[in-house]
């Protein structure tokens, strides 16, 4: 587990180096010349010239690139074209709104999702199974920004449960985070139900139902834990999903996240920052991929990790 | 495939689907046909006003938008933009993610880690703001942008094919097929892939409404097809703003219309998931039993 963990870590640091490349790559390819954007439509070709000397743009590919990987390592991404800001701060400071979004989505998502999976697996052909599949198959099916839009309609307008959209407290972030988590624990409910049903037709659970043990043993210590890989591996895209789906949302509800951040810099072709904000969220995501792939020992020991061949 | 093809045509949820496809398929084929009028024509009044936000009636099934505009016929339209690019993309990725997935799978070792670090990579990025970005970087462009699209939700299902292969690979009868002589494509093709389609065909299910569904995010942020050509995102995110106003129709028939397409995509999969994969459901009627 040990080596299978270091190995795993190892294994990271190639991704890393792979998303700055692509990050770098998509930057590299813009059309146009960057220095002629933040200069503006009327600036003389001296000022480009300025600019572009300033940015590192005259200089060889390979040495923007190593210089490129220098700052994401120091955590300097540069100035906004906007305010001239620095990028990391930019980014930092709408950050914390939509981590607090994704996290209590995914987890509303994988508790209910499991949840749904599991009930309706087991109570197979039953009115909660039939409902539990509805259920999953519309939230599955219905966009998350129209969701939003009836929520809203339901809890601001017609109920006033809810005081309205925007950033103001911890009710705010309640239909936001309802909506960030209906399709994702749609998708869990099916995958654990569909894994659950296969679970429970193998030798080893009539085996256990033949011991006598309980059924929640059964079910809850022999069933889900071997139907889990594929809902661990959802589960961690999850927060993937849900900070991209944030954006939707975020502009849905009026909220000044990330996401929000993000529209804005792509609406004024603030490079920096959407350039910026794609590596983050991507190296985010390389964690949580790390984290996803070394809880698998713990669902199914048998299966061999790193491919050196299955009788290793 | 007699017993095939009629244990599909008994599966309602399946046939249910099919009708929900092949009703919204054929609308958008024949769209000119089952619309009264061109969806960005002005309709206009006979004493000279415009034909605005008019509620569901006889004339306008699901209303009028605020320019004008018979949002029946708009809906109707847009589900060929939503089909267009949900059949390309997800044709694209189910190719390059179920070869490379396989692959790595089976063959462990470099082509794993290859793959899988092509796949991480690809992987790590969030969605919708790595094609977003795509769009402020790239010159516009659709169908490049939806290729690109394709291309990148690859990873996906890359991932689950691999970790399937992983969990198929140590059974019996791979082994089995691998000592009468099996070359490894031949074990991949005639033993694997079978065995683990029923997962690939949901993803590819999900993955299909899950691209029509990105095509609608990006319409409702602003990013998809270009107005006036209609489309379902762009439509809810302009009767947004008439909503409190009492204009629901514009939101809320664009809406269901991505629903029951998506909905019909995901009854589809799942019926052929049960149709060919018996033995999931043998293990579904054991548990029924006990």
């Amino acid at each position: 587990m040990v080596i299978y963990t270091i190995k795993r870590l190892l294994a990271a640091v190639p991704v890393v180096i792979g998303v700055i490349a692509v990050v770098f790559i998509l930057t590299s390819i813009v059309p146009g010349d960057p220095a002629r954007i933040i200069a503006g439509k009327t600036a003389d070709p001296e000022t480009i010239q300025r600019i572009r000397e300033e940015l590192g743009l005259d200089r060889p590919l390979w040495e923007q690139f190593t210089d490129f990987f220098k700052g994401v390592l120091t955590f300097d991404l540069g100035r906004s074209y906007r305010n001239n800001r620095p990028v990391t701060q930019v980014i930092m400071e709408r950050l914390p709104l939509t981590a607090k979004l994704a996290v209590s989505s995914t987890a509303l998502a994988v508790v209910a999702g499991v949840s749904l999976g599991v009930v309706s697996a087991v109570k197979k052909d039953f009115m909660l199974d039939h409902g539990g599949r509805v259920l999953a198959l519309l939230g599955i099916s219905a966009p998350s920004f129209w969701i939003g839009l009836m929520l809203i309609l339901l809890f601001c307008v017609k109920l006033r449960w809810i005081p309205g959209t925007g950033d103001g407290g911890w009710m705010y972030l309640v239909l936001p985070v309802i909506t960030l988590a209906i399709r994702p624990a749609a998708f869990i409910a099916r995958l654990t139900r569909s894994g659950m049903l296969e679970v429970l037709g193998q030798d080893y659970i009539r085996t256990a139902w033949a011991k006598g043990l309980p059924g929640r043993a059964v079910v809850l210590g022999h069933a889900l834990k071997n139907a889990m890989i594929p809902v661990v591996t959802v589960a961690g895209t999850c927060m993937a999903e849900m900070m991209g789906g944030a954006i939707v949302v975020e502009k849905l509800f009026s909220l000044p996240g990330i996401g929000r951040l993000g529209l804005e810099a792509i609406l004024a072709r603030d490079f920096p920052v959407i350039r910026g904000q794609v590596l983050l969220l991507a190296l985010v995501f390389v964690a949580a991929n790390l984290l996803v792939d070394l809880t698998y020992p713990l669902f199914d020991p048998r299966i061999k990790y790193g491919g050196k061949g299955r009788h290793e | 495939m007699e017993n095939t093809w009629s244990r599909f045509l008994r599966n309602k949820p399946a046939m249910a689907g099919l009708f929900l496809v092949a009703a919204i398929t054929l609308a958008a084929v024949f769209a000119p046909y089952i619309t009264r009028y061109h969806p960005t024509e002005q309709l206009i009044w006979t004493e000279g006003s415009k034909v605005q936000l008019v509620p569901p009636c006889g004339r306008f099934w699901f209303g009028t938008d605020i320019y004008g505009r018979d949002v029946f016929s708009r809906v109707v339209y847009g589900a060929r933009t939503s089909l267009l690019i949900g059949t390309a993309s997800t044709v694209i990725s189910l190719a390059i993610g179920v070869t490379l997935g396989a692959l790595a799978g089976y063959y462990g070792g470099v082509v794993d880690d290859i793959v899988s670090w092509l796949a991480n990579v690809f992987f790590a990025f969030p969605f919708i703001l790595f094609v977003l970005a795509l769009v402020a970087y790239l010159p516009p462009g659709l169908p490049l942008m939806y290729a690109a699209i394709g291309i990148v939700n690859w990873a996906g299902v890359a991932r689950l094919v691999r970790g399937q292969v992983l969990s198929v690979r140590e059974k019996e009868y791979v082994e089995a097929a691998e000592a009468l002589g099996g070359s490894g494509a031949r074990v991949i093709l005639r033993h694997i892939l079978p065995n683990i389609m029923a997962p690939v065909l949901v993803q590819a299910t999900l993955g299909m409404g899950g691209i029509i569904m990105l095509e609608s995010s990006l319409s409702f942020l602003g990013f998809g097809i270009q107005p006036p050509t209609p489309s379902w995102g762009y439509e809810i995110d302009q009767g947004r703003q008439y909503l409190l106003a009492g204009a629901w129709w514009w939101s809320v028939f664009p809406g269901m219309a991505i629903m029951a397409l998506v909905l019909g995509f995901n009854l589809l999969g799942d019926g052929l998931r049960d149709v060919l994969d018996p033995r999931t459901e043998a293990g579904e009627r054991r548990w029924g039993r006990g």
